[in-house]
């Protein structure tokens, strides 16, 4: 399944409804995740996933505690709906998407410009998806953080297919950054493989030393 | 990209197109991420990914530039720097060539864009008192907003060294406390030595006896013994190369080079004390100095019969007035550290008494060395006005063993003996020439109408062994030299295992060869001075990068092993899986009172 096609099929089922080439959820969509939250059994993640139709261990990744089940189950009930098929891995990055955009978008103005926003206390689950991702945390009234972000965006100018990147808030999700990834202060760059930190990157870098830490990332595995 | 103001971003729920296809386009594999098999580390030497914590990131190594011979010998040593650590340590390394000011300021700054600094430091003779330069390792000037630590090296133990030997007068206990200081920085590998700078130059035999170069001070324009001793052999005047700052102006006091002072308050005046040919500290001026038990009260006894180029006394009142004016006037001097004085006395014609606030050895041993005596009626207009202040070039009146028969400034000056010193007697005119870069000055040198040259890189030293057989060379190995400036603050450059793993894998010899042409020794002992500085406790007391002058591979590793590091199957260094990767400070503070008791 081809980029556009993803984000092209979510939004002819009406999952996302697109306006100045900007994206959103549909009200519809929001609904029936609502729904299906409302109405679905949370006592035992057994019963929960004989109500979605899905291969095997496909939602694994969002079982690991009961507010990630009640986050991200409906929405994989809703989109099972919405597709009228089985919920397979090649759907499986889209909710926790969807998830970010059923809620308020995290602040974004300060980090590049292919860098989607999440919000950091959902960053675990997300990663643990992607094999290679960046996480770029930033903050506010930061000169260190303005220039790290041009350096990223003269780097990541032509994305990678094979790297997902995102940003981080930093202010809002002190505690949780800290907790699950040691992260303190800004600006930090994540570089993450497999949905573990290989390597970080904290304060301003060079833009040799950011586009050596993407080559590796990307490659010391192989070409994807 | 779109811009959201916050008003907007806290009721938006839309995002930028292109960041979704960006997230959703990544491709997937088949099943679970993790499941293909890889894994996060893709198998490692340490056996299973619970055994490495996360990958050591490239490193920035920044040099300075703009400093021609300098510059020439630390880009020479750069890429042997890259290679070592990245062959033998697993570690990527960038090097980054930047002005030295950008460079000082960012690291003084604790700015944190590079994780070492590949520099030199100048052989200034006042810096054979260690107090300045221990001084610049202190704790409390490290971190963001503080006066500036270049390693941001932060530990109370060296501290308070450093701190008590500057208010210690027995010499004795100051020493041990200065060698205290200089073990403590070496066992924590504040720096990684290279080797000690060349200071080296040449001559030409049938024009002048080179004298004063051979005992530990070398062929430096800051050595005076250099000026003082060589004689002409073919007429009366040796010739020799000026840097600019040399002559830049009179009013010498204003410039921040350490350069200026050779002529100023050596050749054209004379200071107290100065440091002779051998590194020592010997009286001119001053025919004794005695301290007070407590230290606080100096009083010098000046030479009877010393005079100044018209014939005027050199007399404690002159002495008197060159202090005040230094120390009253330090924001316009960039030299001159203020002294913590309650007065300073002309008891009588000869005889000074300095009235010091504390204890101040340094007095002796790094003030006066620096300063010429100043003719009084001469510098007086300077008192009222001293950035502006100007001597007449006509009629420059000092106190040295050499007077000025002319002076054009940015170009040249000449000079002639001064009969009636107390101490020197020259037997030859100097004319110091500026030359407009180090090929010029060779050419210079090749036609013959530079008698001798000083501090010069060893590629010219080389063309001149190659292409004069009948010139002169000589080498000195400098007291201070060129060193790694690891960021103690953060990063791997943190860990005290990785900058001992550091300093061991380091090829000096190849170094050396390329950037030095073999003409020194390396340095294998993580201290700021080397081997010829008078404040080096013996080797035995001190950290040893290595034995091997080339490097040592396998001990880099083993330290590194031993402490929990490892590799993975792309030979890459990862920290130990229990590493704590957060700063000793955050960027932009500065290190704590609570955590560093001495800065309370």
């Amino acid at each position: 399944m081809k980029n556009g096609t993803l984000v092209d099929r979510l939004t002819r089922l009406g999952v996302l409804v697109e306006s100045d080439n900007r994206l959103r959820l549909s009200e519809s969509f929001d609904s029936a995740i609502e729904e299906c939250r409302s109405t679905m059994s949370f006592s035992e993640p057994r019963d929960v996933l004989e109500e979605i139709r899905t291969d095997g261990e496909t939602l694994q990744p969002f079982l690991d505690s009961k507010e990630s089940e009640k986050r991200y189950l409906p929405i994989a009930r809703a989109l099972e709906s919405a597709l009228d098929q089985t919920v397979t891995s090649e759907w499986l990055r889209a909710i926790p998407i969807i998830d970010q955009l059923a809620d308020t978008t995290p602040r974004s103005s300060g980090a590049p410009e292919l860098f989607f926003p999440v919000h950091g206390d959902r960053l675990q689950v997300l990663l643990s998806l992607y094999p290679r991702s960046l996480v770029y945390i930033w903050r506010e009234d930061c000169e260190p953080c303005d220039r790290m972000c041009e350096t990223l965006e003269a780097v990541l100018s032509d994305p990678p297919e094979d790297v997902a990147l995102f940003s981080v808030y930093g202010p809002e999700y002190a505690d949780s950054l800290w907790e699950t990834y040691d992260a303190y202060g800004a600006p930090i760059v994540l570089f993450v493989r497999d949905g573990s930190v290989e390597t970080r990157l904290v304060g301003v870098h060079h833009q040799v030393v950011v586009e050596n830490e993407t080559d590796i990332l990307r490659n010391d595995w192989g070409p994807v | 990209m779109p811009v959201i103001d916050s008003e907007e971003q806290d009721s938006d729920t839309t995002v930028n197109r292109r960041r979704i296809l960006q997230a959703l386009g990544t491709t997937t594999v088949a099943g679970l991420a993790g499941c293909s098999g890889t894994g996060s580390n893709g198998g490692n030497t340490a056996g299973s990914n619970d055994e490495l914590g996360e990958r050591v990131p490239t490193q920035t190594l920044a040099y300075w530039t703009g400093l021609g011979g300098t510059t020439a010998t630390l880009e020479t040593m750069a890429p042997v720097v890259q290679k070592n650590l990245q062959d033998r340590l697993g570690v990527d390394v960038e090097v980054q060539g930047r002005e030295l000011t950008a460079v000082l300021g960012s690291a003084m700054g604790d700015k944190r864009e590079y994780d070492m600094i590949l520099g030199t430091n100048a052989p200034d003779p006042s810096r054979l008192d260690p107090t300045e330069v221990l001084g610049m390792y202190e704790a409390g000037r490290a971190g963001a907003g503080n006066p500036g630590n270049i390693a941001n090296y932060a530990d109370c133990s060296y501290t308070e060294f450093s701190q008590q030997q500057r208010t210690t007068i027995d010499e004795a206990e100051r020493a041990d406390l200065i060698h205290s200081a200089i073990q403590q920085f070496s066992e924590d590998v504040g720096v990684i030595a290279i080797s000690p700078r060349v200071i080296a130059g040449a001559w030409h035999p049938d024009q002048v006896s080179v004298g004063g170069h051979d005992s530990g001070a070398g062929m430096d324009p800051l050595n005076p013994y250099v000026y003082y001793e060589s004689e002409a052999t073919d007429g009366d005047t040796v010739v020799s190369n000026a840097n600019a700052v040399m002559v830049s102006t009179t009013n010498f006091p204003t410039v921040a080079s350490p350069r200026i002072h050779i002529i100023w308050s050596h050749l054209i005046n004379s200071p107290l004390v100065e440091y002779d040919d051998s590194l020592e500290l010997r009286n001119v001026l001053a025919e004794e100095y005695t301290a007070s038990e407590d230290g606080t009260t100096i009083t010098v006894t000046l030479h009877d019969d010393a005079t100044f180029h018209n014939g005027d006394p050199v007399t404690a009142e002159d002495v008197r007035f060159t202090y005040k004016l230094l120390w009253d006037n330090a924001d316009a001097y960039p030299q001159v550290t203020a002294m913590p004085y309650e007065s300073i006395e002309a008891v009588d014609e000869t005889t000074v008494e300095f009235n010091m606030k504390n204890p101040t050895p340094v007095l002796f041993t790094k003030v006066w060395p620096r300063w010429g005596i100043l003719h009084k009626e001469s510098w007086k207009p300077a008192m009222e006005n001293p950035a502006e202040f100007s001597l007449d070039t006509d009629n420059i009146i000092g106190s040295g063993p050499f007077q000025v028969d002319s002076f054009r400034q940015g170009q040249m000056i000449q000079l002639s003996p001064y009969g009636d010193h107390p101490v020197f007697n020259p037997k030859s005119r100097q004319v110091m020439q500026v030359f407009q870069g180090s090929e010029s000055v060779f050419r210079a040198f090749q036609n013959g109408q530079i008698s001798m040259i000083l501090m010069q890189g060893m590629d010219t030293i080389t063309r001149i062994r190659d292409e004069m057989e009948n010139a002169k060379t000589h080498t000195q190995d400098s007291y201070l030299g060129a060193q790694i400036w690891p960021q103690h603050s953060y990063g791997a450059t943190k860990f005290l295992k990785f900058r001992q793993a550091a300093g061991a894998v380091l090829d000096r010899q190849q170094m050396i060869a390329q950037a030095q042409y073999g003409e020194v020794d390396p340095s294998l002992y993580p201290t700021i001075f080397r081997g010829s500085h008078p404040s080096l406790p013996s080797e035995d007391q001190l950290y040893k990068h290595t034995d091997d002058p080339a490097g040592n591979e396998e001990r880099g590793r083993q330290l590194l092993r031993e402490a929990g590091w490892g590799w993975d199957n792309n030979g890459r260094l990862h920290y130990p899986p229990d590493a704590d990767l957060t700063p000793l400070w955050p960027q932009g503070e500065s290190p704590s009172p609570e955590e560093y008791p001495c800065l309370q």
